[in-house]
């Protein structure tokens, strides 16, 4: 699955660490999922397309 | 952070720190149930009962904070301790099975442990948790 969290972490100015902690996740799990090595499961998608206002749709897209 | 008021990291880490405390009190007990028949109480069968049951309670307790703590981990932690039980759950039956018909064939003679396999169940946890966190591996923030 790709995703546009690394592009849109950078848009808000946000560290990894930052974002982590607004997700209520590791830092090493937003590493992950920037790099395309996991899929988040639903909730924190929602969670994730909450902060930054988008649509899930918006953020992660089916490869 | 969630209805606790922490935040993910303070949860870990005070989740973490609790299994730290009940694994030391397991193992102190474990220790005083073991040496304590000889160093202790001279073999007083009461004595060495309570110890006994001492250590399970302790036990019990380490049990639930081992739980807590994993369920207080995000998802991606989550599934690699998943992983790493299902390696370590495995190695120890195929291992521990193909051990077992080694030695009934005589062809070693090795005076095994109940701690070998505790030490072989900890280390192949340590490995596969390694080896998925390499995998994964946090190069840091781009």
């Amino acid at each position: 699955m790709k995703n546009r969290l690394k592009v849109l972490r950078a848009e808000h100015n946000y560290t990894q660490a930052k974002l982590a902690e607004l997700l209520d996740v590791s830092r090493q799990t937003i590493n992950a999922i920037e790099k395309g090595k996991f899929d988040p499961s639903l909730p924190l998608a929602f969670k994730a397309a909450r902060l930054f206002n988008l649509s899930i749709e918006e953020i992660f897209q089916d490869e | 952070m969630n209805q606790t008021g922490l935040t993910f990291k303070q949860r870990n880490k005070q989740n973490t720190l609790n299994l730290a405390k009940w694994t030391s009190a397991w193992v102190i007990t474990l220790a005083i149930a073991s040496f304590g028949p000889h160093f202790l109480w001279q073999e007083q069968a009461v004595f060495s009962v309570v110890a006994i049951l001492l250590n399970v309670v302790v036990g019990i307790m380490m049990i639930l904070s081992n739980k807590r703590q994993l369920q207080g981990m995000d998802e991606l932690q989550q599934r690699m301790h998943l992983n790493a039980m299902a390696i370590t759950l495995g190695a120890s039956l195929v291992f521990g099975l193909a051990y077992s018909v080694v030695q009934s064939s005589g062809l070693i003679s090795f005076k095994e442990d109940i701690s070998h396999l505790v030490l072989f169940m900890g280390l192949t946890y340590l490995v596969s948790l390694l080896m998925m966190n390499k995998q994964l591996n946090d190069e840091g923030e781009e």
